[in-house]
């Protein structure tokens, strides 16, 4: 168990929504890793599909450049609906 | 001001901000430690918790009683797995988490020692020390790491169910045969004083406490929680 990889796994909970990171887990092989995410995270009808990815293979952005990444977006308010007025004629838009 | 001292001042305002710190996030060593020192002594309980009872699943007295008590069990398994990666993602690995259980370097909770002597005691573990695990688990849903915080979200959904089947085995035996009530009543007169022990040393012993507190960790101290369960 040593040096079974880490998978990442994720669960569609309902047909017509998105899969979901869920947890981890450690296992041999894939196929393993989707039988023990169905005992780990299913046992309670959580899910009707179960993605699951070796964790080695997930790049993520580094929390040290999340100002750079995502403060951009904090001043752009012409970007959201409420930034555009309209006269009260105009019920619905 | 030093580099570091500032590092740790801002991530004393994102706590107090009610932030949720994430893995690769910058947190001090000590708060690393202090979270490995407690969800794998969290997780090793889970997994040792299955001990005792599941030397219970053969000697259950009815289908109804083994199928619980099954899924009791696995669902055991399940929490300390959830709380092994939760863990894992503070940088310690499992194994290494595993050595440290074997070596007597990393506890878990002394509760599951006590003997179960008949089968009251499987309706007291699930009634008293389930319900006071709960107790303390309910405010760790709100704990500042992230990874832990979630694990917690699931384990209490599922932990309900441990209280009130463990509470159902009592009351039948309460509602049976003077032998059977009176196997109910000693369970309790064993397991009522362990279960408020779980809650640790108390407030003025217990060495942890405080930082933990300011850390966010632990929202209540040892002795609030075990109040609360008294109340």
């Amino acid at each position: 168990m040593k040096d079974w990889p880490l998978y990442e796994v994720f669960i569609r909970s309902a047909n017509g929504l998105q899969h979901k990171h869920v947890g981890s887990l450690h296992a041999a092989d894939p196929k393993m890793a989707i039988e023990n995410a169905r005992d780990v995270y299913t046992r309670r009808n959580e899910g009707v599909s179960i993605w699951v990815v070796e964790s080695k293979y997930i790049t993520a952005s580094n929390p040290e450049e999340s100002a750079s990444l995502f403060d951009p977006a904090e001043d752009k308010i012409y970007r959201h609906p409420t930034f555009y007025n309209l006269p009260d004629e105009v019920k619905h838009m | 001001m030093t580099a570091h001292s500032s590092l740790e001042e801002k991530f004393q305002q994102r706590i107090d901000a009610e932030q949720k710190i994430e893995p690769r996030d910058w947190m001090p060593d000590a708060y690393r430690k202090t979270l490995i020192r407690q969800i794998s002594q969290h997780a090793h309980s889970e997994i040792v918790g299955m001990l005792p009872e599941g030397n219970w699943i053969t000697r259950a007295p009815s289908l109804k009683r083994k199928l619980a008590l099954l899924a009791k069990v696995q669902d055991e398994a399940g929490h300390g797995l959830y709380l092994y990666s939760a863990c894992e993602t503070l940088g310690i690995s499992r194994a290494e988490q595993l050595e440290q259980l074997h070596s007597g370097k990393a506890k878990y909770s002394s509760i599951f020692n006590y003997p179960t002597l008949t089968w009251a005691d499987i309706g007291a573990i699930g009634w008293l020390v389930d319900g006071a695990a709960i107790m303390n688990q309910v405010p760790l849903c709100r704990c500042s790491y992230g990874p832990y915080a979630r694990a917690m979200v699931k384990i209490c959904k599922e932990e309900s169910f441990h209280q009130r089947q463990g509470f159902e085995i009592l009351l039948t035996l309460c509602n049976g045969t003077p032998e059977q009530k009176e196997m109910a009543q000693d369970a309790l007169n064993r397991w009522w004083w362990p279960s408020l022990m779980m809650f640790g040393p108390k407030d003025a012993d217990s060495p942890h406490t405080q930082q933990s507190v300011q850390w966010k960790i632990k929202r209540f101290t040892n002795d609030e929680l075990r109040q609360n369960l008294w109340t």
